[in-house]
């Protein structure tokens, strides 16, 4: 390990290994909204202590009176080249990365066998 | 009944803004939320208008503040096509769906008003993959004749631009849409029709207070406007009876009627004699290995992938053939991702492509790996939205297309690959697919039998060069052409006048009737329109 560690080209060879990372979860249809946006929220994670990405990414799916969706479909968090190379210089001390995150549809009533007024044949 | 105003949600922006693939991006100023109305009434006249209200306020701030306004849905398209500097509005929430009954439909509909469910009104924010699942269940059987790829589009997004499959017997999507509710402006609506092909009762569009237009040049103008025309906010879309497709990959498994024969094994196929005479003929039958099952015609769905930097002298062909079979009964419908849980990462593609930029000579070895990250070959079978369903995000693809006349195809694909050998090699491939001749006026599929080349891969430097290259080459082979809308193309303003002549002018006669206010035109003609003579 010392003889790694004392070399620009093992460092190198460190990053490029363990950069560019992903790790995704979402539901089986995904069918998000927002997605355009690919809003994200850099985190710092520290050692023994913890950021609250999901809550602060959850509520960015409500509707303005909060009632429409409030879930999530999907949720990947990236890492790429330059957070690794923070997290070796900071010796893991700051692990960023980039959470992307996509909102749940509203869920539209059934269609209705109704009239072109809305009233129930 | 809740305070609307809700609906409406303005999202000041200061970042940058990117299409669904990543492959552009640009400023953009707000975003205007349009949210279903949230005490969730069923879909029909009364919560269409309640949407319109809305969609008119948000074209109403952006007119005031002179800003530039464009409808979105899911921003799938890989063109600059969505794009806009101004005002987005989302209506990706707005995704009503029902079918149509007899007694709506006008007197003089030319189709088969007795078909149960065959006609649906579609809300403009609908996913590709929701109308698959509502209109594909046991409660309506039905199905798409055709679509992209894909399922992420939204129905509107997907038609405005152009999206097509390689169904032999089908046009585009857009070729399925028979009836359009356009916004064109904060205090003007349309409901518009074919003349040659009336659809409704003048009770929906009564109901929605909106101009009856049926005019054959407008419908056909509007429903492929690229966004130029407002806001589209309901479309009644042809849907046919549910079936299921059966895959064959290479001629793999596909049984054989002759004496001594069996079920073929897999087996690479190439750009041979046999193969160029199928595609450009369709004549599946002279093939040795790519013939029909017993007592099937020729495939639903065909698509053979060339790959120019494979095989030897000659290059190697990715076949997907798919016949319809009758609905099975037992047959059940999951629409879901394979569970996977190890893979290519979400930006191995744009590595990948930065690397062949530098290192050239790896293009045919990474375009392996590209290519097997963008095709599933695998045969299946399934209904119409399981076959062409999710697709994992993957960013920074390189899609772009030119479309010919079928009799043209095989000069075209010459050509093509006479241009990676020149200029690359490209970590691309060539996908040939084929669409029935359109009636909307800016179609790229005009063409009886149009040949569709889509040029499929790595988003790098050479990728885009190749790009460049590829309407200059086309013209100076006298071969008539066209590209899609919504994937990377070489548009300019003499080429589409050239290549679309009268019906641009038709097109564009449709925009000063529908929105005679300059203003309102302006409005909705984004950089992508005006640098293709689009504006005015």
């Amino acid at each position: 390990m010392r003889i790694f560690a004392k070399t620009p080209l093992s460092l190198l060879i460190v990053i490029s290994l363990s950069g560019c990372s992903s790790h995704l979860i979402r539901v089986s249809n995904y069918d998000g909204v927002g997605d355009y946006k690919n809003e994200s929220t850099s985190i710092g994670g520290k050692s023994g202590a913890s950021t609250d990405g999901a809550g602060y990414i959850a509520k960015k799916c409500d509707s303005a009176d909060g009632k429409a969706s409030g879930k999530l479909s999907e949720v990947e968090l990236r890492r790429d080249f330059d957070d690794t190379l923070i997290s070796i210089l900071t010796l893991g001390i700051v692990t960023p990365a980039t959470i992307y995150y996509k909102c749940t549809k509203p869920v539209i009533p059934p269609p209705c066998n109704c009239d072109d007024n809305g009233e129930q044949l | 009944m809740p305070n609307d105003d809700a609906m409406l949600k303005i999202i000041p922006q200061s970042g940058s803004w990117k299409n669904w693939h990543q492959t552009h991006e640009g400023p953009l100023q707000e975003i205007a939320e349009i949210w279903y109305p949230t005490d969730m009434p069923p879909y029909g006249g009364p919560t269409i208008n309640r949407c319109t209200v809305q969609i008119q306020r948000a074209i109403k701030m952006a007119k005031d503040r002179g800003m530039e306004a464009r409808a979105v849905g899911r921003n799938w398209s890989l063109s600059r096509a969505p794009m806009t500097g101004g005002m987005a509005i989302d209506t990706a929430r707005l995704a009503g769906m029902k079918p149509l009954a007899e007694n709506q439909l006008d007197p003089a509909y030319p189709g088969d008003r007795h078909e149960a469910n065959a006609l649906w009104l579609v809300q403009c924010g609908t996913y590709i993959s929701e109308l698959n699942r509502m209109i594909e269940s046991d409660q309506y059987k039905r199905c798409l004749p055709t679509s992209g790829a894909a399922n992420g589009q939204t129905i509107v997004g997907a038609t405005q631009t152009g999206t097509h499959g390689s169904a032999l017997s089908s046009g585009a999507l857009h070729d399925h849409i028979i009836a359009l509710h356009l916004i064109a402006d904060e205090n003007k609506q349309y409901w518009i029709e074919r003349a040659s092909e009336p659809v409704l009762k003048l009770s929906l569009p009564n109901t929605l207070n909106a101009e009856l237009i049926r005019d054959d040049d407008i419908f056909n103008a509007v429903v492929m406007g690229m966004g130029a025309f407002g806001l589209i906010q309901n479309v009644v879309i042809r849907t046919r009876p549910r079936f299921l497709l059966k895959s064959y990959t290479n001629g793999e498994d596909i049984p054989k009627a002759g004496p001594g024969e069996t079920q073929q094994q897999p087996q690479p196929l190439f750009l041979d004699a046999d193969m160029r005479n199928l595609i450009a003929t369709l004549d599946f039958n002279a093939h040795p290995v790519l013939r029909p099952p017993p007592g099937m015609g020729q495939p639903y769905f065909f698509q053979p992938i060339i790959d120019p930097n494979s095989g030897g002298t000659l290059p190697e062909v990715l076949v997907t053939q798919m016949y319809e079979l009758p609905w099975d009964s037992g047959h059940q419908i999951s629409y879901g991702l394979d569970q996977q849980s190890f893979g290519p990462g979400y930006d191995v593609i744009s590595v990948i492509g930065r690397l062949l930029d530098i290192f050239q000579f790896g293009v045919p070895f990474f375009a392996q790996i590209a290519r097997g990250a963008l095709f599933d070959p695998a045969s299946k079978t399934g209904t119409w939205g399981q076959m062409f369903g999710y697709k994992t995000p993957r960013t920074k693809v390189a899609s772009g297309t030119v479309a010919v006349p079928l009799d043209r195809a095989l000069e075209t694909i010459d050509l093509l690959i006479g241009l990676n050998r020149q200029h690359g090699p490209v970590p691309l491939v060539f996908g040939c697919r084929y669409v029935k001749k359109s009636d909307a006026l800016l179609a790229f599929n005009k063409w009886d039998t149009g040949f569709v080349v889509s040029i499929d891969g790595v988003w790098n430097q050479s990728s885009l060069d190749f790009f460049d290259l590829i309407p200059d080459a086309m013209e100076s082979a006298h071969i008539p052409y066209s590209q899609h809308w919504g994937k990377t193309n070489g548009y300019t303003p003499s080429r589409v006048a050239n290549i679309y002549g009268n019906a641009l002018n038709k097109w564009k006669a449709a925009r000063q009737r529908l929105q005679p206010d300059r203003q309102i035109r302006d409005m909705f003609t984004n950089a992508y329109l005006r640098e293709r003579g689009l504006d005015g």
